[in-house]
């Protein structure tokens, strides 16, 4: 195995931060996007069912 | 999806940043290519700011397209002003004729990163539509039950 070398002498002031904004983004994009596609989901299926359905009686157009 | 256009340049304007205090000696200066990120930055802040100003969804997409249309005269500004313009930003040095100035031990990474971080953002792109997709079914769904 090649052996890491995680000491960036004195350029670690620049790289370090420059990982940390990187991960802090692609977390926030990503806890983002996914709570945002799960809560329009939920919302889809909670109307969904709520929705009367044909054959109800309600809602469906039958007289 | 300009939320995550925008996360993406910000991260580039700040990594470039930090990258070029220790290389120029300076966090920031008012080249062209930098000049142009930045403006690429505010063109998504004001297309975000505008589609949330517009209560009419019909309206406020409309306005955001337009904005973006004109935003697109940005693109080319940033892919060539360092050849456009004497800037401090060193000139076109992969995609150029006569092939990349780089050396493979730093070309081969940055190809692997760059392919990265388009699947990233490919991935929560289609993420981000999905989450459209269903809020716009909630949105009639809601209205269905409102009038029913």
């Amino acid at each position: 195995l090649t052996q890491l070398h995680l000491d960036a002498g004195k350029y670690a002031a620049f790289l370090w931060p420059a990982y940390a904004v990187t991960a802090a983004a692609f977390a926030w994009m990503i806890a983002a996007t996914l709570l945002r596609a799960r809560r329009w989901r939920r919302e889809v299926e909670r109307l969904e069912a709520a929705r009367p359905r044909k054959g109800d009686g309600a809602g469906d157009g039958a007289a | 999806v300009a939320p995550l256009g925008a996360a993406f340049t910000l991260l580039a304007l700040v990594t470039g940043s930090l990258w070029g205090r220790p290389m120029w000696g300076a966090w920031w200066v008012w080249d062209a290519r930098l000049t142009s990120v930045l403006v690429l930055f505010l063109l998504f802040v004001g297309y975000i700011a505008l589609r949330a100003s517009i209560d009419d969804e019909a309206k406020a997409g409309r306005a955001g397209a337009i904005l973006a249309l004109v935003g697109l005269i940005n693109l080319p500004i940033v892919k060539f002003s360092v050849d456009w313009w004497n800037t401090l930003h060193q000139g076109e040095s992969i995609f150029r004729a006569g092939g990349s100035t780089l050396a493979p031990v730093f070309l081969i990474p940055l190809a692997i990163m760059g392919v990265g971080y388009m699947c990233a953002f490919g991935a929560l792109w289609m993420v981000a539509t999905r989450a459209e997709v269903w809020r716009r079914r909630a949105s009639s769904l809601a209205l269905q039950a409102a009038f029913s």
